[in-house]
């Protein structure tokens, strides 16, 4: 099988902590994946390691069969848990810039989802509302066509309608033939969506199964099975 | 690519830079007019009040410069050490052109911002009884140079360039040296990369020290001949090896040690 990204043996020590131990994991094409754990287990670490944010302390990263570099800067469209574009520049602006670094950005289809929203494009960044700019992010990532995309944490910190909306926006926009991977803690509201999940604790990936498994064999959704195992 | 960095980077710095160099402008004419006015003699009221006039004018050139060292570090910092990272680091482009970028931009606001200093002089300067004493200087000054050897004059000017052009390249670049180091740290990193700036500035100037006063023969230069021969082609020697190191160690520390 081809996988689009493989992890071996990542680990990543932060000052003495271990965030991620000898992560091994293997990604195929055309899937959604939750990537699924409580704060503090390696969900973000893992995210920020295959975007090259973070240096592997032991390990390495395959994307497509490549080391990581500018080939995968191409085909990772990455959604951070932060705001992190430049907020004096204009909507159009972040679009245009958007456009002029990525090949596969689909600025129409960006602008059209902004209309769909009714959010002026004329508008700086740092005059949106949190939720707005979190939108506006969104639209960017998934306006491209990526053969990965990584989105960490897309709907914590927004209320449950801009929740459907984010939802409804990754599943209607990304590319059908490229994964998708979802870090959140929020289960119930994205697991109608997801194909696969991983379990991730204490920097180990403790379940990899598909979501109809889970509900097959141990008769349970994602969320129950979720609660059950990291149960504090 | 490059070309493209080059345009976001330019149209970023130039919402400091634009208004900055506006302002100095006006400070420039509001001094000029002030002069107009008190008119030049040597009472001491008028006296007094040129000093002071040209005491802030000089604060202002300083600040000038201050500037454009302060935006360009914080440009670098902003860019690749925050929040802003995540999108820096994730753009398809090589860490080379990053650092070229910034580097490039940097350069250019020195060069506007030194025209603009050198246009400010002719304008503070002109239709005042001190225009005609600058001009007489200058004047004596180029008579004199005119009387040197033309192979004394010629490496003098050529090593002149070089080593501003060569310092005009090495200066940010240490910057962003500094800044990658303090980078490194999961916390704190402007303090940080500030800290790095002074310690690192303080130990090359302790390395300058001991190597003058292992060959003290460099610093007794007395004539034009001993400074085109060994106090300028050091200054190339220094700015090269500080290029040199800055770059590549920033590079391999944005490449290969990046923790955001």
């Amino acid at each position: 099988m081809n996988y689009i990204l493989e992890c071996n043996n990542l680990s990543k020590v932060y000052s003495g902590f271990l965030a991620l131990d000898r992560l091994n994991l293997k990604i195929p094409s055309g899937r959604i994946i939750g990537l699924l754990g409580p704060n503090g287990s390696g969900k973000s670490t893992l995210i920020k390691l295959i975007n090259g944010l973070l240096t592997a302390t032991e390990g390495d990263i395959l994307f497509d069969s490549q080391p990581l570099g500018i080939h995968s800067r191409e085909h990772i469209s990455y959604l951070p848990d932060r705001m992190y574009l430049p907020e004096w520049m204009k909507i159009h602006e972040v679009f245009t810039y958007f456009d002029d670094f990525y090949k596969d950005f689909n600025k129409e289809k960006a602008l059209y989802m902004l209309k769909d929203l009714g959010i002026d494009e004329n508008k700086r960044l740092k005059t949106l509302s949190k939720g707005t700019k979190e939108k506006v992010q969104l639209i960017l990532v998934m306006s491209r066509n990526a053969k990965l995309y990584l989105l960490d944490e897309p709907i914590a910190g927004v209320d449950p309608a801009a929740r459907d909306y984010i939802l409804k926006t990754i599943i209607s926009n990304y590319n059908p033939d490229a994964s998708l991977i979802i870090s959140t803690h929020l289960i119930s509201d994205i697991e109608t969506v997801l194909d696969d999940v991983l379990f991730l604790q204490n920097g180990k990936i403790t379940l990899s199964a598909t979501v109809d498994q889970i509900r097959e064999e141990k008769q349970k959704s994602v969320d129950q099975l979720f609660r059950e195992v990291f149960k504090c | 690519m490059l070309g493209k960095l080059l345009k976001y980077e330019l149209k970023a710095t130039a919402r400091y830079f634009v208004p900055l160099l506006a302002t100095f402008g006006g400070i420039t004419l509001l001094f000029k007019l002030f002069m107009m006015m008190i008119g030049f003699g040597n009472d001491p009221l008028r006296m007094t009040l040129s000093i002071f006039i040209v005491t802030i004018y000089v604060v202002a050139v300083i600040a000038l410069y201050l500037m454009c060292f302060i935006i360009s570090f914080y440009r670098f910092y902003k860019n690749f050490y925050t929040d802003e990272g995540y999108l820096s680091f994730t753009l398809p482009v090589s860490i080379n052109l990053q650092i070229l970028n910034k580097l490039l931009i940097s350069i250019f606001w020195f060069v506007i911002s030194s025209v603009a200093f050198m246009f400010s002089i002719f304008i503070f300067l002109a239709g005042t009884p001190y225009w005609t004493d600058f001009c007489h200087v200058l004047s004596l000054s180029f008579q004199e140079f005119n009387k040197i050897d033309p192979g004394i004059r010629f490496l003098f000017i050529t090593e002149t360039l070089s080593s501003l052009i060569l310092s005009a390249i090495s200066s940010p670049l240490f910057v962003y040296l500094c800044i990658t180091i303090g980078g490194l740290l999961p916390n704190h990193r402007l303090a940080a990369s500030i800290g790095t700036y002074f310690l690192a500035t303080a130990a090359l100037s302790l390395v300058t020290n001991i190597f003058s006063s292992i060959f003290p023969n460099f610093m007794n230069f007395t004539g034009l001949e001993k400074f085109c021969y060994y106090l300028l082609p050091m200054m190339i020697i220094g700015s090269i090896i500080e290029i040199i190191v800055s770059f590549f160690l920033t590079r391999y520390l944005m490449e290969r040690k990046t923790n955001l």
